[in-house]
């Protein structure tokens, strides 16, 4: 019986190395030009397994399958699609083609691109967005996310207000990509829950003032666009009485 | 004893004759040569895949900043330029110009120049078609045929108005215009069902006014 055991285990043993075999070809990331990663200058790298960590000086980012960046400089990044964790301990850049993001030292941000629009979550620290036309560059603080989009009508690209992160789906990311010990991110977990309930009493001030502020312009511009029907009709009539009298001149 | 090594003997044997199979299997059928090929393909597609998502990037990136930069140069350049900036903006250079235009025919109109507004207001619709204004320019094309008495051209601008506009009021003074025509014409019968027509299709009240003075007319 222990023969046919031992027996089984051989023969199992040498079929499964021969399907591991084949998969020793697949590579988990796509580095271009090849072997990029190894040196510091330009790297396009894509994410095929699960998760690829990229380990920087003093910064990590983290990707998701299918995620790409480009590394432009050592610091200096271009986010192109899915998304992607930063850990920083120093400065680190995001271009993309709707503005500049800068994760500042002491930060954890979580960035994601979806369509033509990139959301910034900055869980601990802060990020700044430069969207394309803005001279002054808009904070995220932590806890809050905010995004940048195409640029708009009024040629610049387009920013929402910040506001507290969703959390749930954060924590589920937010889990993913870390690579601490448990008990340490429930720890971080936790100091983000006070970060983020802050947040969110910081947002209902806000969006009080914003509601009044917002009643105050729907007034007035009520007043104003009745003022314009008002103004239209008179010389509509006026237009109307003109085509009348020569009619009935006839 | 025996049989212990017996049994390990068998199973080195049965060891071995498994890899020197599985060898020449792989070596003879070619399996590990497609497989390597099979694996480098798929990476050339994923490097391909990630170029192409470059490209995207950079492309929407050239899109952002010529929406940002051009509409700065549209007063300076010329139109086809404006044409590019409409599709990078919802800005529309055009209806600013129809606008400014019938305003300019209005004029001409309303200094009786009837010949002049009749060819402008003509050269108007043709150029502008979608313009909010054409309704309008409609009915002052008739009423400057009718005035410059090319009373045929007046009667098919009222057809437009009746295919294009059926529910308007201009349409509605248009067909009275259509009347007065016809009563030039002697066709008294037709110009009273004209009226009738004005009378229980449109609704306005200075409309129905105005036909049921041109009804009372046509009685005497």
């Amino acid at each position: 019986m222990k023969f046919l055991n031992v027996l089984f285990f051989i023969l199992a043993f040498t079929i499964e190395v021969k399907v591991r075999a084949s998969e020793i070809f697949l590579e988990k990331i796509i580095q271009t030009p090849d072997h990029c990663l190894q040196e510091t200058g330009y790297c396009i790298i894509k994410n095929l397994d699960k998760k690829y960590s990229y380990k920087g000086e003093s910064f990590t980012l983290s990707l998701t399958p299918e995620s790409i960046v480009v590394r432009q400089k050592q610091k200096e990044f271009s986010f192109v699609k899915g998304q992607v964790y930063i850990k920083a301990d120093t400065k680190v850049t995001f271009e993309i083609p709707y503005g500049t993001i800068e994760v500042e030292s002491d930060s954890q941000v979580l960035l994601e691109k979806y369509e033509e629009k990139v959301t910034v979550q900055t869980i601990f620290g802060k990020a700044f967005l430069k969207p394309l036309g803005e001279k002054k560059p808009i904070l995220v603080m932590a806890g809050h996310e905010n995004y940048i989009s195409q640029v708009g009508e009024n040629f610049r690209a387009q920013t929402g207000i910040p506001k507290p992160i969703i959390i749930e789906p954060l924590l589920k990311a937010w889990a993913y990509h870390v690579e601490i010990k448990k008990e340490k991110f429930l720890e971080d977990v936790e100091a983000f829950k006070s970060i983020h309930e802050k947040a969110v009493q910081e947002l209902s001030i806000l969006n009080e003032q914003i509601a009044s502020r917002e009643i105050a312009s729907v007034k007035s511009e009520k007043l104003a666009r009745e003022e314009r029907a008002k103004k239209s009709k008179e010389q509509k009539e006026k237009m109307q009485n003109i085509y009348y009298q020569r009619l009935l001149s006839e | 004893m025996s049989t212990r090594l017996f049994a390990f003997f068998i199973l080195l044997m049965l060891f071995g004759i498994q890899t020197v199979f599985f060898s020449f299997k792989n070596e003879l059928d070619g399996k590990q040569e497609l497989e390597f090929e099979i694996a480098s393909l798929r990476k050339e597609i994923e490097r391909e895949k990630a170029k192409t998502e470059i490209a995207h990037y950079e492309l929407d990136s050239f899109k952002q900043k010529v929406a940002m930069v051009l509409p700065q140069n549209i007063p300076q350049q010329d139109y086809s330029v404006r044409n590019i900036a409409s599709i990078v903006s919802e800005t529309k250079p055009l209806d600013i110009k129809a606008k400014l235009q019938f305003s300019l025919i209005k004029k001409t109109y309303l200094k009786n120049e009837f010949d002049k507004a009749a060819i402008e207001l003509k050269d108007y619709t043709k150029t502008y078609p979608e313009s909010p204004f054409v309704l309008e320019a409609y009915y002052l094309l008739t009423m400057s045929y009718y005035k410059s008495s090319q009373l045929e051209s007046a009667m098919k601008t009222v057809d437009i108005l009746v295919e294009q506009f059926p529910d308007s009021e201009m349409t509605g003074l248009g067909l009275l215009v259509m009347g007065d025509i016809l009563r030039k014409q002697e066709r008294y019968d037709d110009a009273t069902e004209i009226y009738k027509t004005v009378k229980k299709n449109f609704s306005y009240p200075e409309l129905q006014k105005q036909a049921d003075a041109k009804l009372e007319a046509s009685k005497i």
